[in-house]
């Protein structure tokens, strides 16, 4: 079951979401419930701390004036304790800091509030869909990710996003190519190697994630991706590559000449 | 022989058929010469390769790959025989006709396997530096190292051949040499690297010191706008008053006019941003301004999203206000082609790290992103792919300091700043 939660401390604001949702919920027979609506940031993570969700669906305003606690780092704190959550932002269009939040908490949607009750209630509903089929999709069994660290900070990516990795300019620079975004990060090969057996080392600078390649030049031993990205095979390397593809069964076409 | 060999697989230019032609034209000649007059044969042969200068276009470099080699070959040449020499007389063979050949051949290896580990550690050290190998001063520099090096050892060399010096005198000469060239080199090189630390350290100063200039200058002039502003608006509220008494309605009618068209442009205060006063680092603050005025004129929304002060970055002041001058500008320049085109910045606050976000609008999703960075690509004007290669250039050598790229939704450039 998909667990809901509303954190809103405008009472009427509060009482509408939960009407949109609770509705939205029974009219499509999920199988999700509005766990918590409350105007007390605390009491949720007081929930949290009691029973642990994975994967929940929060929706949380950005400023809780009087309260300790603002959109942020409740946000980021139901991130600790529930890594893959869905979380949507409902707020005014003048509090919005969407770089920051983007960001820092990687949340399903932003709803502005200003664009009228008619707009907000389609973009709940929608974001009830997205996060209910997302929740069928995987089950409760969580998205594998692909984590690195800049600063003592944890960036999470999901694995099906990685392109591949290759060493950078400087020594212990590494650069992560993603489908949509280019991360440099401090880190070596040989470590990276060794904590993600998924990824598969084709030459002594790349690492790459063998099921997103799309298309291997044996006679010049470049492997390319769907964006056009291109990595070097090592010749060592090249047997065992293609092996585990035919083994996996994954759609790759082989250049041979 | 030998010299030859070594000097290609130094250089990379010489590997080509005509070398290789000339080089065995050339070795058949001199063992025929040597074979006839074999004094001044390293010089001789030294002078001739440098004939191969023609065949190659940095001619410095050839001049620096040719000089290593003889010096190489001299110095191993002398020393092979002299380990040689030690190594039958450890082993217990004394030399006589039968092991003559022996002897030879050993040295010759020897040689040769000196040769080749002076050719290995050459590519090591071109590879691990490429750009001093092809900076014009420092090639400069070793070239002449390397002319008096080569010069005093031919000399020696050709001394002891022709005036029948003991080969101990000339061993304990070639080290003294060896060690008096050492010492040298280690002085020159402290030296050397000493003084452009302080040139390199003197322009960074001048940089900075011109940078608070422009930012003061900056931050004067901003005042002076508001000031006027504020001058302006008064003036023209004191002479409303007079122009309210009056009975000439045309005088009314303008003067509401005039009111209300002013009134619009000195609502938009182009100097001031939401959240401007967070940031705190001067240079950092004086470009968001700056770039943030240029984009609100071009019809550009902009937003500065900055939740606690931002200071102490610990980057340095001249190379953040650069990088962040290039990218501002390219968000512009994207942002003035749309209809209603955005630009934002954020500055995100972690326990150890500082980010700052450079982002804005895009018309369609850039497909490479890795693209970008590279000089010369880009996807709107000439500018663009240069400007992102700069801020590689400036932002990779900084161990504390890495970046993220994206280009789906919007442009986004993450520069995440590690605190030292």
């Amino acid at each position: 079951m998909l667990k809901t939660f509303v954190v809103e401390d405008n009472p009427e604001q509060l009482a509408t979401l939960r009407e949109i949702i609770a509705n939205h919920i029974m009219i499509n027979e999920f199988d999700m419930a509005l766990t918590l609506a409350t105007p007390r940031a605390q009491e949720l993570l007081d929930y949290l701390d009691g029973q642990p969700v994975q994967e929940g669906l929060y929706f949380l305003d950005i400023e809780y004036p009087e309260q300790e606690l603002n959109g942020l780092t409740l946000a980021s704190k139901i991130r600790e304790q529930d890594v893959n959550a869905k979380i949507v932002f409902v707020s005014t269009h003048a509090e919005m800091a969407f770089l920051t939040f983007e960001r820092r908490i990687e949340p399903l949607d932003f709803i502005v509030k200003d664009l009228g009750a008619a707009t907000v209630k389609e973009k709940v509903e929608t974001d009830i869909r997205v996060a209910y089929e997302r929740y069928t999709k995987q089950g409760v069994a969580s998205e594998a990710m692909f984590s690195y660290a800049k600063g003592g900070q944890l960036f999470n990516v999901p694995l099906a996003q990685v392109l591949f990795i290759e060493t950078g300019m400087s020594r212990n620079r590494l650069v992560l190519h993603l489908e949509e975004r280019l991360v440099q990060y401090n880190g070596k090969i040989s470590d990276e190697t060794t904590a993600h057996p998924e990824l598969f080392r084709v030459h002594k600078s790349f690492l790459v994630n063998p099921q997103k390649l799309v298309r291997i030049d044996k006679k010049h031993q470049l492997g390319y991706f769907a964006n056009g990205e291109t990595v070097d095979i090592a010749t060592r390397k090249m047997r065992d590559l293609v092996k585990l593809i035919q083994k996996s069964q994954w759609t790759v076409t082989f250049d041979e000449n | 022989m030998l010299v030859f060999l070594l000097q290609i697989l130094m250089n990379r230019e010489l590997r080509q058929r005509r070398v290789y032609v000339t080089v065995t034209l050339m070795a058949v000649f001199l063992t025929a010469v040597y074979m006839w007059y074999d004094d001044y044969s390293d010089i001789l042969t030294f002078l001739i390769n440098m004939g191969l200068l023609a065949f190659v276009r940095h001619k410095r470099y050839f001049i620096v790959t040719s000089l290593t080699a003889t010096i190489a070959y001299v110095l191993f040449s002398f020393f092979g025989s002299y380990a040689t020499e030690s190594l039958f007389y450890w082993v217990g063979l004394s030399i006589n006709h039968w092991s003559g050949w022996l002897f030879e051949i050993v040295g010759e290896l020897i040689v040769t396997a000196c040769m080749l580990a002076v050719a290995i550690s050459f590519r090591l050290l071109q590879k691990r530096h490429p750009q001093q190998l092809n900076n014009d001063v420092t090639l400069n520099v070793v070239v002449s190292v390397l002319t008096v090096v080569t010069i005093a050892f031919l000399a020696i060399t050709a001394a002891a051949d022709n005036y029948r010096i003991g080969s101990g005198f000339v061993g304990i000469l070639m080290i003294i040499l060896v060690a008096v060239l050492m010492i040298n080199a280690g002085t020159f090189i402290y030296l050397f690297y000493s003084y452009t630390m302080r040139v390199q350290a003197h322009r960074q100063a001048l940089e900075r010191r011109q940078y608070d200039i422009y930012v003061d200058n900056l931050e004067r002039s901003y005042q002076n706008l508001r000031q006027f502003r504020h001058d302006y608006q008064n003036i023209l509220l004191s002479l409303s008053e007079y122009v309210e008494t009056s009975k000439d309605s045309e005088l009314k009618a303008y003067f509401k006019s005039v009111m209300d068209s002013s009134q619009q442009s000195l609502c938009r205060d182009f100097g001031h941003f939401d959240n401007l006063e967070q940031i705190k680092d001067k240079p950092l603050k004086a470009i968001i301004q700056d770039k943030f005025s240029v984009a609100r004129q071009a019809g550009i929304s902009v937003r500065l999203e900055a939740d606690a002060p931002v200071s102490g970055l610990a980057i340095d002041p001249v190379t953040l206000a650069r990088v962040s001058g290039i990218l501002l500008d390219n968000a512009i320049d994207a942002a003035k082609a749309q209809p209603d085109g955005q630009l934002a910045v954020a500055a995100i606050h972690y326990p150890q790290m500082v980010e700052l976000v450079f982002a804005n609008s895009l018309r369609q999703p850039v497909e490479r992103v890795d693209q970008l960075l590279v000089a010369g690509n880009t996807t709107k004007g000439t500018n663009h792919g240069q400007g992102l290669a700069t801020v590689r250039e400036l932002l990779d050598p900084l161990d504390n300091v890495t970046y993220e790229i994206s280009a789906r939704q919007r442009f986004e450039f993450v520069i995440s700043i590690e605190k030292g």
